[in-house]
């Protein structure tokens, strides 16, 4: 137990989700345990509204948990301040940037935002960070493109590498792939496992690609309406995790394949 | 890497179109001073006509610098607004800060009538006129940053500031149908805007309140750029949404208030300069466009106000319609060119 909790990033204790309507209590997902390592890419994947967002938001501070903790780095999620946490988590939102007209080089280096002074000047170290953000993302020779320049695919790679010149051992991703071609979807999911392992971060993200998310995941979270199920993909298939995650009147899981096929 | 570097010439460019444009603001006027008589009287030299000295010093001298002041102030309150409303139309008259000084004026002016004409000739001063300009202003910014603490959507704010608007102008034409003739004059004559009204002591606290607001916009850099993500990207990277927001609000109302009591409504500089400013530098940074918004807006303002003391003739043409006049087409063009104002 001692040597895990060295090296789990990010730790969650018998959490709840969820959000108070009109008073009533809302809950989305309760008892979920989770234990997140260096270096590990995790998929979360789930039926349309079982709650993917609110759980990325409950990890990010964004909303506050309903019942239990979450450690990030040793440290509870709550009791961390918002430029503290800055340090800590970046993220990757589905929302569009609100200038498109900065250039890449000017977005990449906003992720440095956190440790610049007040007027925002990049130190050598901000520098280099920004460049090997460039680097390990592929992205150098776009680094002169204005942002409505870009296709999708390629925004998503430069808002990768904005995250990770934040520098951060946690990165978060909402739907990273969605809008993207099959070529593209693939390109971005295996990015981020080359830099789950070269940059040792942990990198979650949510996702509609279960295939993909298969072959490619450490680990997999998979969201339905029984409850949660989290570890590795191969075990995940085992215990039929991916055959509840939708109503099997049009589609079922094939193990064997580990693919969805149509029901006819 | 070095961006400033290529930006430091266009600098100095345009910090030496300033002055010409200063230079030249001051030697034309209604009375035909040389230039170089100008810049005698400016340095406390001998000058030929003693009444020359006197113009420029008590009448031309303080006009440009009101200028300046506008040109500068309106321009950044504009930025300001662009960039935390994340909207290419807004500007200082979108929120609504000039429609309550209009409406504070307007009351002082045309309402003055129902207490009673002795009142209002007692109460109408120049400085009850900008005491009623920032009053309203001020209820309007209050009145928003209430509805922008319970509302989160910036698009929500902007309409309820488009509606404050409209309340405004139909406060005003209530009160301008039942106001006499008089009164009535003198309130459109300030909706004209004028820069030559100002004292030396009007322009010493309209420029210590454009300092203040010009410097708090200075403290606003690095929120203001880590706004151009987005509210949630912003916050993701440890910015306090709801500082910055007040920080920047309180910046734009005292800039465009101090300048609206002072100047009148002068429409288009705030929207227009800092999209021409963009134009000329590339750059969406606030460290580089705060500055050169602040240059360019005092050129665009000296020039404006140039073309409207119509040289060597006796006549003065409203500031307001020869900005809307410049500014307009910029904004058409803007928007014919790119199709999207991008910001």
């Amino acid at each position: 137990m001692e040597t895990d909790n060295q090296h789990s990033v990010l730790t969650t204790e018998d959490l709840s989700i969820g959000y108070y309507q009109r008073k009533s209590l809302n809950v989305v997902a309760a008892n979920i345990n989770l234990k997140l390592f260096k270096g590990e890419l995790v998929g979360l994947v789930g039926a349309n509204g079982i709650g993917k967002s609110t759980l990325l938001r409950t990890l990010s501070k964004v909303q506050t948990p309903l019942h239990g903790r979450i450690y990030l780095d040793d440290q509870e999620l709550k009791s961390y301040k918002n430029l503290d946490l800055a340090s800590k988590l970046s993220v990757v939102l589905t929302e569009a940037i609100a200038s498109k007209n900065l250039t890449v080089q000017e977005l990449v280096a906003l992720g440095r935002q956190p440790y610049t002074n007040w007027v925002g000047k990049l130190s050598d170290e901000d520098v280099i960070k920004v460049q090997q953000a460039i680097e390990v993302t592929q992205i150098k020779e776009l680094v002169h493109k204005r942002c409505y320049e870009l296709s999708d695919g390629q925004l998503q790679k430069v808002l990768i590498a904005r995250a990770i010149a934040q520098d951060t051992p946690f990165i978060i991703l909402d739907e990273p792939t969605t809008h993207l071609d099959v070529y593209h979807k693939a390109y971005i999911m295996k990015l981020l496992k080359r830099l789950a392992f070269e940059t040792q971060k942990t990198i979650l993200f949510s996702t509609h690609e279960i295939d993909f998310a298969i072959q490619l995941c450490d680990k997999m979270i998979v969201m339905n309406r029984e409850g949660f199920e989290f570890g590795r993909p191969k075990e995940l298939i085992q215990c039929r995790a991916f055959s509840s995650l939708f109503p099997e009147d049009l589609i079922l899981f094939d193990a064997k394949t580990r693919t969805y096929r149509i029901r006819h | 890497m070095t961006p400033n570097r290529s930006y430091r010439n266009v600098f100095i460019g345009i910090g030496i179109l300033l002055l010409i444009c200063f230079i030249i603001n001051i030697s034309l006027g209604s009375v035909y001073i040389p230039w170089l008589d100008t810049l005698r009287s400016l340095i406390g030299a001998t000058v030929d006509k003693e009444s020359w000295r006197h113009i420029i010093i008590a009448y031309r001298l303080p006009k440009a610098i009101t200028a300046i002041l506008v040109g500068s102030g309106l321009g950044v309150s504009g930025l300001l607004m662009q960039t935390l409303f994340r909207n290419p139309l807004a500007g200082p008259f979108v929120l609504g800060i000039s429609s309550g000084a209009s409406l504070g004026v307007a009351l002082l002016l045309l309402g003055g009538s129902f207490a009673g004409s002795v009142l209002s000739v007692f109460l109408i001063s120049k400085w009850s006129l900008v005491i009623a300009a920032s009053l309203g202003s001020i209820l309007v910014l209050i009145a928003v940053m209430i509805v922008s603490v319970r509302i989160r959507d910036t698009m929500a704010i902007l309409i309820i500031g488009l509606m404050f608007g409209s309340i405004t102008t139909a406060i005003v034409s209530v009160l301008s149908y039942f106001a006499p003739a008089e009164q009535l004059q003198q309130f459109i004559f300030w909706g004209f805007g004028s820069l030559g009204n100002l004292t030396w002591n009007d322009l010493l606290i309209l420029s210590s309140i454009t300092l203040i607001g010009l410097l708090l916009a200075f403290a606003a850099i690095k929120p203001l750029n880590t706004l151009l993500l987005g509210e949630n990207y912003a916050k993701s990277l440890g910015l306090s949404i709801k500082k910055s927001r007040i920080l920047i609000l309180i910046a734009t109302s005292l800039l465009a208030g101090s300048i609206t009591a002072f100047a009148g409504p002068i429409a288009f500089v705030g929207l227009a300069v800092p999209h021409l400013t963009r134009q000329l530098f590339h750059t969406s940074d606030h460290k580089i466009l705060l500055p050169a918004v602040i240059l360019f807006g005092s050129i665009i303002m000296l020039i404006c106000d140039t073309i409207a003391q119509v040289p060597a003739s006796d006549f003065t043409l409203p500031i307001n319609a020869i900005t809307s006049l410049i500014g307009a087409p910029v904004v058409i063009w803007l928007l014919v060119r790119k199709r999207k104002m991008l910001f």
